[in-house]
């Protein structure tokens, strides 16, 4: 019984069971197993608990899980191999999460990856504006020709040789070498320095730097120069770097080449003593070397070129009197343009430049004033400038005007104006011309009517100044008779040529007049014989006028007694005034 | 790509300059021999699937004159011994090189050549002498740099030591 709680408690005691099973199998096995019990229990639960542990995926890992990143922490501080071993996993996850949903990686990146492509961008751009700078800066004096000639004369690209020459100093070239086998490490050579070959470089440098300590005895060669090349060595005991500087370089360079120096061998000390001929483990130790890449260069802002200054002074000044020139051309052509547009008459649809001259399209009254003469105002010179000009006719209240003028021909007596699009007509004229008027101004465009309130018609004036003349004749009679009292040859004659008159005035103002002579008797006698006497007066008159000749159409003779008296009868001048004949005369429009 | 240092080491006038421009195309003049005490090529060499860059060593040979610079040694990841199989006396002298080149080096692969092996006519070393060093674990191979025997052969065997 007491073995089957063994077995149901664990492996590693199922394991002594089975043997006690097989090679000491006894009687006394419950005190043994007591015993057992008794001496190594707890241990049997410690290892119970361990065994547990570690096969148990979900406690193992729970474990591990535990203690792995102090692990980690612990070996990479300790070491590389850490980083290299996990390095293919890391490529590999990297490759499969590409491979997988590239957005991952994208996403994660994009925050830096702006910056750096800015960076990198920049830089680029940065050298080649500083080197089109310098070419710039040398472009235009003596030196800058002689040097384009030594450009020509060695093969070298212009930009090249400015910055040979404008160089203050330039660190051309670091090498990372191995100190001890010499191996190189990192080579990083600046932009348009033609490298060496690197490898035997730093391989042949070491044997020389072995050579001199051995045979002069000197520890390590600090630099050597070579014309304007000179050779910066700093040595350490696991790794050198060696600058290649072009120039004069200030004291403190050698500061920054042991700065990175230290930098390298404290990075990769481990690296640099396990150094088996990969030099790849140092691809990391660039940025370090990089910083060691230091240049200077002449300013040389105080020495500008009087050549320089005249040609730039020359082209500035002539930018400045063209564009002024561009400015002024542009601001009369502006105001032309405005004013054009404000010109009654005329309509701008399109402006502007072309093929070297203005252009100006639109449509144009011809009563418009004409924009040549503008032109003038505005110093333009009109040959510059093509008009295309479509012909319309404005409403404009003047052209209303100036186009009714020839057409109408007013007399001198007449004004013309116009107000809300009707035509004002003013004065005195015939009634022929009125009536003319009325005709053509139902035909003129934009003109909606005839004001003619303020005109006066000069026929029909004529005629009631006949008329008035005409009714004021009285011819006076002898008492009783139809004969007419002496001495009135004056006011017969005025009779006829006033008739006369009359009829030709109406015809002229193309109406009809009637006349009526009308008899008139004193209060004397009965009121038939009256009457009779008066008609008889105005009948006779009719027959005399006839006799003589004088149209009598439309005369209309009829008495009235005493009924009209010219005045009222208190005595005998008044009867004798009321012993008359008197004319009233009639107008009517003729039917049209 | 892999570098390795790797020294030539003998006697002066035993073929090692010979062998060197025999298996690379060399960019330094031989006068650093005699000034610096060294001239160094490279060669790119293939092992195992793996590119590995050799960097040789050329040493002044060692004469009466002028000893061998064995601080260059330091950092070999392998060296030739090289001896002139018609001078019995220059395989002595690649003996007691070795010796030194193990103090300075450490106990780095080496391979020796016994060199101008097209002169049979004027053989000087004796078999026994070679078989006592293959017994003791040397690696010793015949080669001329005239008919380039074994030339491209022990450098790829050197190479393939040192990274192993």
């Amino acid at each position: 019984m007491t073995s089957r709680t063994h077995q149901g408690s664990g492996d590693p005691a199922d394991g002594l069971n089975a043997d006690d099973a097989s090679g000491h199998s006894s009687p006394d096995e419950p005190d043994f197993d007591e015993l057992r019990q008794i001496l190594i229990g707890p241990e049997f639960a410690a290892l119970d608990d361990l065994t547990s542990r570690i096969e148990q995926p979900a406690r193992f890992s729970q474990d591990v899980a535990r203690v792995l990143p102090e692990a980690i922490a612990r070996r990479a501080a300790q070491d590389d191999r850490l980083a290299a071993a996990l390095t293919p996993t890391i490529e590999q996850a990297v490759r499969t999460s590409v491979r997988k949903d590239s957005h991952v990686l994208v996403d994660a990146l994009f925050p830096v990856m702006g910056p750096a492509i800015r960076k990198a961008v920049a830089s680029a751009l940065g050298e080649m504006i500083q080197s089109l700078n310098r070419s710039m800066e040398h472009s235009f004096t003596v030196k800058g020709i002689k040097w384009r000639l030594e450009a020509w004369r060695t093969g070298k690209s212009f930009a090249e040789v400015v910055l040979l020459h404008s160089l203050v100093y330039r660190v051309e070239q670091v090498f990372l070498f191995h100190t001890e086998t010499g191996l190189l490490l990192q080579h990083i050579v600046a932009p348009s320095v033609e490298p060496p070959d690197a490898d035997l470089f730093s391989a042949m440098l070491n044997a020389i730097q072995d050579f001199i300590r051995d045979a002069v005895g000197i520890e390590a060669i600090d630099a050597v120069r070579f014309g304007d090349l000179k050779m910066m060595a700093e040595r350490g005991p696991l790794a050198s770097v060696v600058g290649m500087v072009r120039g004069a370089h200030p004291k403190d360079l050698r500061t920054v080449f042991q700065v990175a120096l230290e930098a390298i061998h404290r990075d990769y000390g481990a690296s640099l003593e396990r150094f088996d001929g990969d030099a790849t483990v140092f691809d990391g130790a660039r940025p370090i070397l990089e910083e060691c890449f230091q240049a200077r260069y002449e300013t040389e802002e105080k020495k500008v070129s009087p050549a320089l200054i005249v040609v730039v002074s020359a082209v500035a000044l002539l930018l400045l009197l063209w564009g002024g020139y561009a400015w002024w051309q542009s601001h009369k052509w502006n105001g032309f343009i405005t004013r054009l547009k404000a010109e009654p008459g005329v309509v701008v649809t399109d402006a502007g430049t072309s093929g070297g001259k203005y252009f100006v399209t639109g449509l144009k009254d011809p009563l418009a004033a004409d924009p040549t003469a503008l032109l003038a105002d505005e110093h333009i010179a009109a040959d510059d400038v093509v008009f295309r000009w479509e012909p319309y006719h404005s409403f404009q209240q003047q052209f209303l005007v100036e186009r009714a003028r020839p057409l109408l021909a007013p007399p001198s007596t007449v004004q013309l104006s116009a107000a809300n699009g009707e035509l004002v007509v003013t004065g005195i004229a015939s009634h022929a011309w009125i009536v003319e008027a009325r005709r053509l101004v139902q035909t003129m465009p934009g003109v909606t009517g005839l004001d003619e309130k303020g005109l006066v018609d000069r026929d029909f004036q004529d005629l009631l100044e006949v008329k008035g003349r005409m009714e004021s004749i009285v011819l006076k009679y002898v008492s009783d008779t139809t004969t007419l009292v002496a001495g009135q040859e004056r006011e017969l004659d005025m009779l006829e040529k006033t008739l006369g008159e009359l009829r030709a005035v109406a015809a002229k103002r193309g109406v009809t007049i009637g006349i009526e002579i009308v008899g008139h008797t004193d209060s004397t006698g009965t009121e038939d014989t009256n009457v009779r006497l008066s008609e008889d007066r105005a009948t006779e008159l009719v027959r005399m006028l006839d006799a003589k000749n004088i149209d009598t159409t439309g005369i209309k003779p009829y008495g009235v007694a005493t009924a009209q008296p010219l005045r009222a009868e208190n005595g005998p001048e008044d009867a004798a005034l009321n012993r008359s004949v008197t004319f009233k005369v009639s107008i009517q429009e003729k039917e049209p | 790509m892999l570098q390795k240092k790797i020294c030539m080491l003998g006697a002066s006038a035993v073929g090692k300059t010979s062998l060197v421009a025999r298996y690379v195309q060399g960019i330094f003049s031989e006068k650093y021999l005699t000034t610096v005490g060294v001239k160094i090529d490279k060669k790119p060499v293939t092992v195992g699937g793996v590119d590995v860059l050799l960097m040789l060593w050329d040493m002044q040979g060692e004469d009466r004159f002028q000893k061998v610079q064995m601080s260059y040694l330091r950092g070999a990841a392998g060296y030739f011994l090289v001896a002139d199989g018609t001078r019995r006396d220059t395989l002595d002298r690649a003996l007691i090189l070795q010796k030194e080149a193990e103090a300075t080096a450490g106990a780095v692969p080496f391979v020796l050549l016994l060199n101008k092996s097209d002169l049979e006519d004027e053989w000087d070393i004796e078999d026994a002498a070679l078989a006592e060093l293959t017994a003791s674990g040397w690696t010793v191979l015949r080669s001329s740099a005239l008919s380039g025997l074994n030339v491209d052969e022990a450098f790829q065997l050197l190479a393939q030591r040192t990274t192993e």
